[in-house]
């Protein structure tokens, strides 16, 4: 017998797992020599209450006393059941992978001094647990260091969240596509990019779809599905349910998981720079004409100014009967105006606008376009309530350019208020905190969140802009006043000067009705 | 009245004989031709124009210099001057108050009309 006991003693304490008994009351009776691992012999423990080696913070959710009271009236069944560090129940009601924090002897410093511990635990009684008028002797408890377990877990899971992050965040669209062509996975820059809905793009098959304008992504997927990389850009594309076109650039990564391939999608939109490339290049290109056109101008108006003198000269000398003669002449010279005409057009058109831009107060600029159109709305009992920021900063604009712009959009607003109202003009400083349409951090944004801004805001209380023609007012030509002489050319000129100052403007409906436009330039 | 001397600076040819045609027709003025700007000055010292029509853009040197010239000799610094180009148009000139470098300017091509009247404010002048 005594044998015996030996034996199980040093079986308990070569286990490397802490092995615990206590008493009724939850203080340590036994405690192997595990427990060194928390920095204690056992006989330091023994007579202590079990609470002095759990964190502070575990403590209510380990110990009877805490835990119970909360129970108390509710039907737990098993499962739910609470996790007690002194437990009292047996066998299959027993607590089993209860997690806690246990407190090591010398680092009381908790963030450092603690470890994950997975406790099983279970009650002993005098007699069998099913007879009347038992007593509790203590509770038997075996507790497993699980602090590498719960550190890796806990790494695995900020790396997780970090990668997560990273994707959702990413200003490049990145998708992810499996063996069948399926998408797993879709950031919402992609869904942005695309112009599809998430539903819309993750319902698509890759190898099924007709909305691929180049049926060479597909292929390439096919073969990054075979593992290889591939890279295909720029290329125009339009996705399945989407009605928008744009160029961008596609890297594709094979990922291997147990044996087969998924393939990860970089989609990197660079519609706007190649339109600005293109728009660089019409620019380069009107430049040329306009330096040929110039020179060319030199060389033909000079024979044609001789011609013009000619004829008049010849118109008073001969004075001929023959009437052919002096309508030779006349044609002559009108040939030469038509001539010198085209010149002039040529010259004109091929002229770049070019802004004078200088360091301007914004509020003096619309204080002058405001004494351009006074007439107008005094003549409308027009109200004009003036709002303006005393310390705006000062904007590089060109004034006279922009004073355009401002008498525009006040005529619109003027001209939506024939029986009067309310135009109210306000001016701010802002810096810029939200991502919106052209503000964000990809390098097609013309805005940067964080950027300062300067924004001036011209209100009317007149009816609004019917929501189906909102998408058109800036084409070139489109107008709803042509019965009062409108020629839809004016916002179109504004959108023009307003992106020449890399500038911006928003038309909205206001909630309340009427129309706030909105102007922002870069300091 | 005597006729007006007017000196035709300008490196068109043609041009220059054409209107020194039609200048002559009128009865108004006696012309002289230079063709090379270089000479411009000499030409203007010796023929003590009333008035010097100069083209601007000429292979030589160009007509601003001939201006300054002209502007900066004491024996032909009081003769108006009127700039003839082909390097602007009309729509500049009208932009720029009709002036360069302070003399009055003439867009080629121009009327024959536009030429003798402006000649006739500035000699006014
Ligand atoms: N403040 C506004 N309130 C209501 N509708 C507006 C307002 N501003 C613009 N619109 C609508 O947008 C259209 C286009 O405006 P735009 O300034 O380009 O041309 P227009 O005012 O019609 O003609 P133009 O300015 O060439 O004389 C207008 O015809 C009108 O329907
Ligand atoms: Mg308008």
């Amino acid at each position: 017998m005594k044998d015996n006991y030996q034996r199980f003693e040093l079986y308990v304490q070569a286990i490397p797992d802490i092995i615990y008994e206590l008493d009724a009351q939850g203080t340590f009776i036994f405690v192997n020599d595990s427990v060194e691992q928390l920095g204690y012999r056992p006989e330091e423990l023994i007579g202590q209450n079990f609470t002095k080696i759990v964190h502070p913070d575990d403590i209510e959710k380990v110990s009877r006393s805490f835990v119970l009271p909360k129970y108390r009236g509710k039907v737990t069944g098993d499962k739910n059941a609470p996790k007690l560090f002194d437990e009292r129940r047996t066998s299959d009601r027993m607590t089993k992978n209860l997690e806690a924090r246990l407190l090591s002897k010398s680092k009381k410093d908790v963030s450092i001094g603690c470890w994950y511990a997975e406790i099983h635990s279970f009650g002993r009684w005098d007699k069998d647990v099913s007879s009347e008028n038992k007593a509790l002797l203590g509770s038997v408890g075996i507790i497993r260091n699980v602090t590498e377990r719960k550190l890796a877990e806990e790494m695995l899971k900020k790396t997780h969240q970090m990668l997560y992050d990273i994707l959702e965040r990413s200003p490049f669209g990145i998708y992810l596509v499996n063996k069948e062509g399926g998408i797993e996975y879709v950031n919402p820059a992609m869904i942005n990019i695309s112009g599809c809905n998430h539903e819309e793009f993750t319902s698509q098959n890759v190898f099924k779809s007709s909305g691929y304008k180049k049926a060479d992504l597909t292929d390439k997927i096919k073969f990054a599905l075979e593992g290889a990389v591939f890279f295909l850009g720029p290329v125009e594309y339009v996705w399945d349910g989407s009605n928008k076109s744009i160029v961008g650039n596609f890297t594709g990564i094979p990922l291997e998981e147990e044996g087969k391939f998924k393939v990860i999608i970089f989609v990197e939109d660079i519609t706007e720079l190649k339109t600005t490339q293109m728009q660089l290049i019409q620019a380069k290109k009107m430049e040329v004409v306009g330096g040929l056109a110039s020179g060319v101008a030199h060389e033909v108006k000079n024979p044609l100014s001789t011609i013009l003198y000619g004829v008049e000269y010849l118109r008073k000398k001969i004075r001929s009967e023959d009437e052919k003669i002096a309508l030779t002449l006349k044609h002559i010279k009108e040939a030469v105006r038509r001539a010198d005409n085209i010149i002039r057009e040529l010259l004109d058109f091929s002229s770049l606008p070019k802004l004078d831009s200088q360091k301007e107060d914004l509020n003096m600029v619309i204080d002058k376009a405001l004494s351009l159109t006074k007439h107008q709305f005094d003549k409308q009992h027009i109200e004009v309530i003036k709002d303006f920021e005393a310390a705006l900063s000062s904007v590089k604009i060109d004034r006279n350019r922009i004073e355009q712009v401002l008498v525009n959009l006040v005529l619109n607003a003027i001209e939506s208020m024939p029986k009067g109202g309310q135009l109210r003009l306000r001016t701010y400083n802002k810096k810029l905190t939200e991502l919106d349409e052209g503000i964000g951090f990809r390098r097609e944004d013309v805005f940067k969140l964080g950027e300062k801004v300067v924004v001036a805001e011209i209100e009317d209380t007149g009816p609004g802009i019917p929501e189906n023609i909102l998408d058109k007012i800036f084409d070139p030509f489109f107008t709803t006043k042509r019965n009062i002489g409108g020629t839809g050319l004016g916002l179109s000129i504004v959108m023009n000067i307003i992106k020449l100052h890399d500038g911006r403007i928003d038309i909205r409906n206001k909630k309340e009705g009427g129309v706030i436009v909105r102007l922002m330039f870069k300091i | 009245m005597d006729k007006k001397k007017i000196l035709i600076i300008d490196d068109e040819e043609g041009f220059t004989q054409v209107a020194k045609f039609n200048l002559e027709e009128t009865g108004d003025y006696e012309v002289k031709i230079e063709n090379r700007g270089s000479q411009g000055l000499a030409a203007a010292r010796e023929f003590k124009p009333d008035l010097v029509l100069l083209d601007i853009i000429m292979p030589d040197i160009d007509g601003g210099e001939v201006a300054d010239q002209i502007k900066a000799d004491s024996i032909t610094e009081d003769i108006p001057i009127i700039f003839l180009t082909a390097a602007v148009t009309g729509s500049e000139v009208s932009s720029r108050g009709g002036l360069i470098g302070g003399h009055p300017f003439i867009a080629k091509p121009g009327s024959l009309q536009e030429l003798i009247d402006c000649i006739e404010k500035t000699i006014k002048k």
